[in-house]
């Protein structure tokens, strides 16, 4: 009777953990109770013992792997059993095309030792120079994949002929940037002289650096990857920019600070954004199967930079919220975003955003809309300008202001006189 | 290089120096197969062999009727109308030896002789498929208003394959102007004529498809070239194909390692009595007024053109290695 | 630039190349009967009130024949395209394009040339086993022919203008499902790829294949109406965070070798997905080709998605099994990725 090594659900508020070590191999055996793998969550690294007395089959998570909490990523049975069922989250195999590996377990078990490596490994390896029968292996039959290869030595080391490894370190020429053209881009004699002259000639302007990290867009990455792409290239965005006085916002601020209100700037941009909303309706906006839905409710989203990427929480119902209820609930959304509390609810259905890049010496920039969105305002720096009024020049405390909007929602008119009802409230002091 | 052909007589009744053109091609044909087979046992020539020995006054007389911008496409015994067309002997024998100079570059052989600046395609030795590409090179000719005039040399074992039914079906409904020459040589490889053929005779089968069929004496040199100028003309008047079949016999067998035990001695030897060559010399004989005809002449004159072709083979380089896999699509010209 | 099918493609291919070279002609059966069809599938509907029928020539059903007929007059000056009703009955004229069309060029040494078009309907749609089958690999192993399979409106048209330029015998497989015809001609279960196709005068070079959609994590490989099999089994795969790369060769002969090892050496995974037969078939000859030339940059076996090694079946319930479907390359994709 086999049975399923599953990884345990050990995080408190995380469906994965990662996979860091088995402590046996494909084919091995095992106690029941013996340490069999160890995870990796966002607390702790923990052993995992073996539910059950057998041998290790049917591998299917390598070391580094995020495995979901419950699944199956092993099983284990008696040496005859290395053929049984694979987890019934594996495929059925098809009649016609499946290929002949996973099939064949039983060709691994006459011989448990017998290790298998792709080819694509085994070139990983060899140009690693890495020792692949060392490694975990994720694929069928515990092969070695390329990838089990990346997992434990990602940089690249180019392969390279000795003789261009000795021309190379002659002529300071750094091998890691070239490209082979021999056998499995081997680095050859030519290619370092080839490499020598190019870099000659044109100095050292060539694409070929080296990443010191690379990422995916998955995750939170992947989700502002998706939307910015959509704001950039689903919409007719146009900018309008204008710089206006606000040393009398400046002046509310203190005031209001001063009488107790601890309130931000951003917290009067949203008061001031959302009754211009209530004055442009068109403004508010959100777009979705093909209509523009104006809307009642002013949710206005904040641009925040947190340690995980930028998010844009929302602040709902702005349109019934006092100054001191906008600041409670900003800084309340504010707080738990940084500290990845927020919850999705609160990442979704607004209807524009602010996005305030003051804080970091920003005058003016082009933001992308947040779609759904109709509109997005972007914020710049306050600082003290030259400004003329009336015949003199004084020094006034100017801001810039940038709005993008929707071009297909919204005309430059309507949108330029939303853009003005802001700047005379700010101009105003709210 | 002389032959003797190809644009040769345009009258029905061939003149002393025609008949005496017509004789010479024969020879050359005769000739040059025999020392083929000379070279061929010396092991100087690769491959079997379909000799035309026999049968030569059926490619001299059509031929002879044809002009040079008309089309001929020969058999897998192809040599004789290859010569009889125009075609140097030169470039045949250095293809049958394999040589790069040979009429295919030596990637054709014996049995794909052709040479299309004379007009003869590349040989299609597949028996019956060579009528539908000559009713091909008819239905271009007329789309491109010339009005050359297309050949189909095809044995009688032909006349039983599919594409000789389609192809004369198509020529008559389309009035092509093509020939179906059938050499009707008694034996398809060894089977006779009377086990495939239900009838006395193939150009029965012209009425089937609305066209006129012909039998004349195909070992007549004479018979022959009137019967085909005549079809050569209703082609190229817009009247449409003709089958012509020619009755003659094939003196050796149907490839060089067939022995012919299958044919009675006395029927080889009562075809041998009516050999070709000698039925054009006797008609030369009696032609009135006598003329002077020097036939040890004309084989000495023959046998020169047949060693100056041999000596060209032989000094001819193979084909380099490299030609192995050039011209599988076209090059260019 | 003008929106139209496969079938419709191809009619303004051939009228455009009519037009342009007084050579060029059509031969085949009911492809110029007024009042007719314009072939089985409408490609030549209407041509012949433009050419009339000298040009637009129907045959009887004599498929060796016409092929013959088609093959002397392109030794001759001409540039026949013709046609068959369905590609199954390339069968009956297999001595003509096996040992005569492919083969004059080579034996006459490079002295004569053959530019014949021949163009074949072929594909899985309800009609059984003698009109349904999927032919190309018979023909992908002959030397001397050159054979393309056009799944897009835009590259019907193109590779059609191109195999009436090329001087060498071209056969054209199109998909029955594919064509796009409309009213009674139409197939059911027919997709549409019915696309953009300029006015001007362009071709698509024999021998350059397509990349259909990029990715980075597997190479599928399809042609004709599995290229859309391979494409919605990306969409899926896509959702998994599987990206699939898609490549279309369009020509069979000569092949594009070089995108998709390419392409494999990037992503280190292959599947070929085709509607032939399994057995030495032309994924087959794929699935060689990338283990010989891509081996050290392979992370899992090529694999094949193909038609089992039965005649195609009529019931429509076991065509469907018959015909790869996107589950099952989602299926041999997901396995192969792990």
């Amino acid at each position: 009777m086999a049975t399923a090594v599953v990884v345990p659900p050990l995080g408190t508020n995380v469906d994965t953990v990662t996979l860091v070590t088995w402590y046996k191999r494909e084919g091995e055996e095992v106690a029941a109770g013996e340490p069999l793998f160890a995870v990796e969550t966002d607390k702790a690294v923990l052993d995992v013992e073996a539910p059950a007395s057998g041998i290790l089959h049917g591998v299917l998570a390598a070391e580094g792997d995020e495995v979901a909490a419950l699944s199956e990523i092993a099983w284990l049975g008696a040496e005859s059993e290395a053929s049984r069922g694979a987890p019934a989250s594996r495929p059925a195999e098809s009649v016609v095309e499946g290929h002949s590996v996973p099939q064949s377990h039983q060709a691994v078990s006459p011989d448990s030792a017998r290790r298998f490596a792709s080819p694509w490994a085994r070139t990983l390896a060899r140009e690693r120079e890495l020792d692949w029968t060392a490694l975990a292996g994720s694929g069928p039959m515990g092969a070695v994949l390329g990838r089990d290869v990346e997992a434990v030595r990602p940089s690249r080391r180019s392969p390279a002929t000795p003789l261009a490894r000795r021309i190379a370190q002659s002529s300071d020429a750094d091998i890691s940037r070239m490209t082979g053209s021999g056998h499995l881009g081997r680095i050859t004699r030519a290619d370092v002289i080839s490499f020598s002259r190019a870099g000659e000639a044109v100095s050292s302007a060539d694409g070929q650096t080296e990443p010191v990290e690379t990422f995916a867009l998955t995750g939170i990455r992947g989700r502002i990857a998706e939307r910015m792409y959509r704001g950039a290239h689903e919409t007719a965005p146009v900018t309008l920019t204008t710089e206006v006085d606000a040393t009398r916002f400046v002046e509310t601020r203190r005031r209001l600070v001063a009488e107790g209100l601890r309130v931000s700037y951003n917290d009067l941009l949203v008061l001031v954004v959302s009754r211009a909303l209530r004055e442009h309706p068109r403004m508010n906006v959100r777009f979705e199967n093909d209509h523009a839905m104006v809307c009642r409710e002013i949710n206005i989203a904040l641009a925040v930079d947190t340690d995980r990427g930028l998010l844009a929480p929302v602040v709902r119902g702005v349109e019934t919220l006092s100054l001191a209820e906008i600041a409670a609930a900003t800084a309340s959304i504010i707080e738990r975003a940084r500290n990845a509390q927020i919850t999705p609810d609160e990442l979704h259905g607004s209807t524009f955003t602010i996005t305030n890049l003051g804080m970091f010496g920003i005058d003016a920039f082009t933001p992308i809309i947040n779609t759904p969105e109709c509109a997005i305002l972007g914020v710049g720096r306050i600082k003290p300008t030259p400004w003329v009024v009336g015949d003199c020049i004084g020094i006034r405390q100017a801001m810039w202001l940038s709005l993008t909007f929707d071009h297909r929602l919204v005309d430059g008119g309507p949108a330029a006189r939303f853009l003005q009802t802001i700047a005379r409230a700010i101009e105003a002091g709210v | 290089m002389n032959a003797a052909n190809a644009n040769g007589l345009q009258s029905s009744v061939p003149g002393e120096a025609d008949l005496i053109a017509l004789y010479r091609t024969m020879l050359l044909i005769r000739r040059f197969e025999e020392r083929c087979n000379a070279l061929f046992l010396q092991g100087r020539i690769p491959s079997t062999l379909h000799l035309y020995i026999g049968q030569e006054a059926v490619a001299t007389g059509v031929c002879s009727a044809l002009r040079a911008d008309d089309w001929v496409v020969g058999t897998h015994r192809p040599h004789g109308h290859a010569l009889a067309k125009g075609v140097s002997p030169r470039v045949i024998m250095a293809e049958l030896m394999a040589k790069v100079t040979g009429c295919c570059r030596g990637k054709g052989g014996s049995m794909h002789v052709g040479d299309v600046r004379k007009g003869v395609f590349p040989a299609v030795a597949i028996v019956g498929a060579g009528l539908p590409i000559a009713a091909g090179a008819a239905l271009s000719a007329r789309m491109r208003g010339t009005d050359q005039v297309a050949v189909a040399f095809h044995g009688e074992g032909a006349a039983n394959e599919g594409d000789w039914h389609e192809a004369l079906n198509m020529a008559a409904i389309w009035k092509l102007p093509v020939l179906f020459v059938c050499e009707n040589n008694l034996y398809g490889a060894s089977t006779h004529f009377s086990k495939a053929f239900a009838i006395p005779r193939v150009s029965d089968r012209a009425c089937a498809y609305g066209m006129p069929g012909e039998t004349v004496d195909g070992n007549d040199v004479v018979a022959v070239h009137d019967a085909a100028l005549r079809a050569v003309e209703r082609a190229r008047s817009g009247a449409g194909p003709t089958l012509l079949e020619c009755l003659t016999y094939r003196q050796c067998g149907h490839s060089r390692s067939d022995a012919c035990d299958y044919r009675p001695d006395e029927e080889e030897a009562l075809w041998k009595e009516r050999d070709p060559l000698k039925v054009a010399a006797a008609r030369i004989r009696a032609l009135v007024p006598p003329v002077p005809f020097d036939p040890s002449g004309i084989e000495a004159d023959v046998a020169a053109e047949i060693d100056d072709a041999i000596a060209f083979a032989e000094e001819s380089p193979a084909p380099a290695p490299e030609d192995l896999e050039r011209h599988v699509y076209w090059e260019g010209d | 630039m003008a929106t139209m099918g496969i079938a419709e493609a191809l009619r303004e291919g051939i009228r455009e190349e009519m037009r342009r070279d007084p050579t060029v002609f059509c031969i085949g059966e009911d492809i110029g009967v007024k009042g007719g069809w314009g072939g089985a599938f409408t490609v030549t509907l209407g041509l012949v009130d433009e050419f009339g029928p000298e040009r637009i020539l129907d045959t009887p059903i004599s498929e060796s024949g016409f092929c013959g007929i088609a093959i002397g007059a392109a030794m001759t000056g001409m540039r026949p395209i013709a046609d068959v009703q369905y590609g199954d009955f390339l069968f009956c004229m297999m001595d003509q394009l096996a040992n005569q069309a492919a083969k004059m060029t080579y034996m006459a040494g490079g002295a004569v040339k053959v530019p014949l078009v021949m163009r074949a309907p072929v594909g899985s749609t309800r009609r059984g086993a003698q009109h349904a089958q999927t032919l190309e690999v018979f023909f992908t192993h002959i030397p001397g022919l050159k054979v393309v399979a056009p799944s897009t409106a835009y590259d019907a048209k193109g590779l059609l203008k191109a195999a009436v330029r090329d001087d060498n015998p071209v056969l054209m497989f199109e998909h029955k499902l594919l064509y796009g015809s409309k009213g009674n001609r139409a197939e059911k279960g027919a997709v549409s790829p019915i696309g953009e196709v300029p006015d001007e005068d362009y071709v698509v070079p024999i021998g350059k294949g397509a990349i259909r959609r990029k990715g980075r994590d597997v190479t599928i490989v399809g042609k004709l109406l599995t290229v859309y099999r391979a494409l919605a089994a990306a969409d899926r795969l896509a959702e998994d965070g599987i990206e699939a790369e898609v490549i279309d060769p369009r020509s069979l002969i000569p092949l594009d070798k070089e995108m998709i090892l390419e392409s494999v050496r990037k992503t280190h995974r292959f599947v070929v997905v085709e509607e032939d037969n399994r057995t030495h078939g032309w994924g087959a000859e794929i699935a060689a080709m990338v283990a010989e030339e891509a081996f050290w940059w392979l992370d899992g076996p090529p694999v094949r998605v193909s038609a089992p090694d039965t005649p195609p079946p009529f019931a429509p319930n076991l065509e469907e099994l018959y015909v790869p479907s996107v589950e099952r390359v989602v299926d041999a994709v997901r396995r192969l990725v792990g």
